[in-house]
């Protein structure tokens, strides 16, 4: 009998994400290779992870008995993981043409879905409190290494496509350049947006 | 013909001819050290403007000097009184258009923030369009700035990817004028420059 794919083998919420963090190029091969719906990815993938960190909020204000500011905190969160993960599917395409790489933007939303995952698993970490600052600071690090392995698995994903090899680099450099910006935009905003309505609604 | 029809022709149109980042920064860059100190002069005067006028005189300020962009890239030599003639001249839709568009993105930033940001995407060619269109002065004015509202969202909505790396292209260069002491005197003629030359790729495949 032929070995089914990873994929299809891995039909357990978590046991996909434990095999994409283990084994990323075998994953993104087999999701490259069809043509994903979006609308699928953004039902069980985005808005699940993505919902992870406002999570955090809720229940480190529920802690601090403060809700108010939790819920306002956490429909930030929200939509700057989700506005982000948008924005970059969205301007993938028109990056990866730079450098000579085919990617429409069903097969992008799939590739920076995937390349999110570290970072939305590892938000569980902001649940830490600012106090002790060693524990505080070594959280956010490593988040940031999460995120960072988003960047090779998007280095994975580009080998997976056809991709002149000596573009793969400046393509993940690139995109790395870009979503800084994007989160940047948006984090400042966002937070502006927060502090505006915590001030409107006295809290 | 409707919006939507517009996008459908305006993507036909583009399809298979996306914009080169690379090309655009170097052309936009050989464009700009044709004339750096009329570019860092007009950029000064732009801020100054903006920040003495509380706002008010930075989209006719934009608008002339898009304009300027434009003459140049037609063989044209850029004079600081010509930059200042574009700007009185199309003050009225640049004033209209970007009040508009302030007040979509401010509609739609209730909607925590994002679709804001999105009206603003989708309509910030508008000053550049007002910039290149061949009437100017008061009569007209609505209507033109309605024109150039339209056409804004027609390319942004046909070319979004491209649009959204073109904005966080031009975002980036102005972060970095940002961080040193006086570049966004430099950072901002450079920023619409580049939007110049991308809307005028973007229009001589659409024929508008």
């Amino acid at each position: 009998m032929a070995s089914e794919p990873p994929v299809a083998q891995s039909r357990r919420f978590g046991e996909r994400w434990w095999l994409l963090l283990r084994r990323p190029s075998d994953i993104l091969r087999e999701t490259l290779a069809e043509q994903p719906a979006v609308s699928r990815l953004l039902l069980h993938t985005v808005v699940p992870l993505a919902s992870l960190r406002p999570a955090t909020e809720v229940v480190r204000s529920v802690v601090g008995g403060d809700l108010g500011v939790g819920v306002v905190l956490a429909i930030g969160s929200f939509m700057l993981h989700l506005g982000l993960w948008l924005v970059i599917s969205l301007t993938l395409p028109a990056v990866a043409r730079q450098f000579s790489i085919h990617l429409d933007e069903g097969k992008a939303a799939s590739l920076v879905s995937h390349a999110m995952v570290p970072w939305w698993l590892a938000s569980v970490l902001y649940i830490i409190p600012e106090s002790p600052p060693w524990l505080h600071l070594w959280s956010r690090f490593l988040v940031g290494l999460a995120a960072g392995y988003g960047l090779y698995i998007v280095h994975c994903g580009a080998a997976c496509l056809p991709t002149p090899a000596q573009e793969r680099g400046p393509f993940v450099l690139a995109t790395a350049v870009v979503t800084a910006t994007v989160y940047a935009l948006l984090f400042f905003s966002l937070g502006l947006g927060a502090t505006l309505t915590l001030l409107l609604l006295g809290v | 013909m409707t919006w939507s029809e517009d996008i459908s022709r305006a993507r036909q149109a583009g399809q298979g001819q996306n914009l080169d980042m690379r090309a655009l920064l170097g052309q936009s860059w050989r464009l700009f050290m044709r004339a750096p100190r009329f570019f860092v002069l007009s950029g000064a005067l732009v801020l100054l403007g903006g920040v003495l006028s509380c706002g008010l005189l930075l989209p006719p300020l934009t608008v002339g000097l898009v304009r300027s962009v434009a003459g140049m890239n037609v063989g044209q030599q850029p004079q600081i009184d010509s930059f200042l003639r574009h700007a009185w001249r199309r003050a009225p839709a640049a004033l209209l258009v970007c009040s508009i568009i302030a007040l979509a993105t401010a509609l739609g930033a209730i909607l925590v923030v994002v679709p804001g940001l999105a009206m603003l995407l989708l309509l910030c060619m508008a000053p550049v369009v007002v910039a290149m269109q061949e009437e100017d002065g008061w009569a007209g004015t609505l209507d033109r700035s309605l024109r150039a509202l339209r056409l804004a969202a027609t390319i942004a909505a046909a070319h979004v990817s491209d649009m959204l790396l073109l904005a966080v292209l031009v975002l980036a260069v102005n972060l970095l004028g940002t961080l040193v002491l006086v570049g966004l005197i430099v950072s901002v003629p450079f920023s619409a420059v580049i939007m110049t030359l991308a809307f005028r790729s973007w229009q001589s495949r659409h024929g508008e």
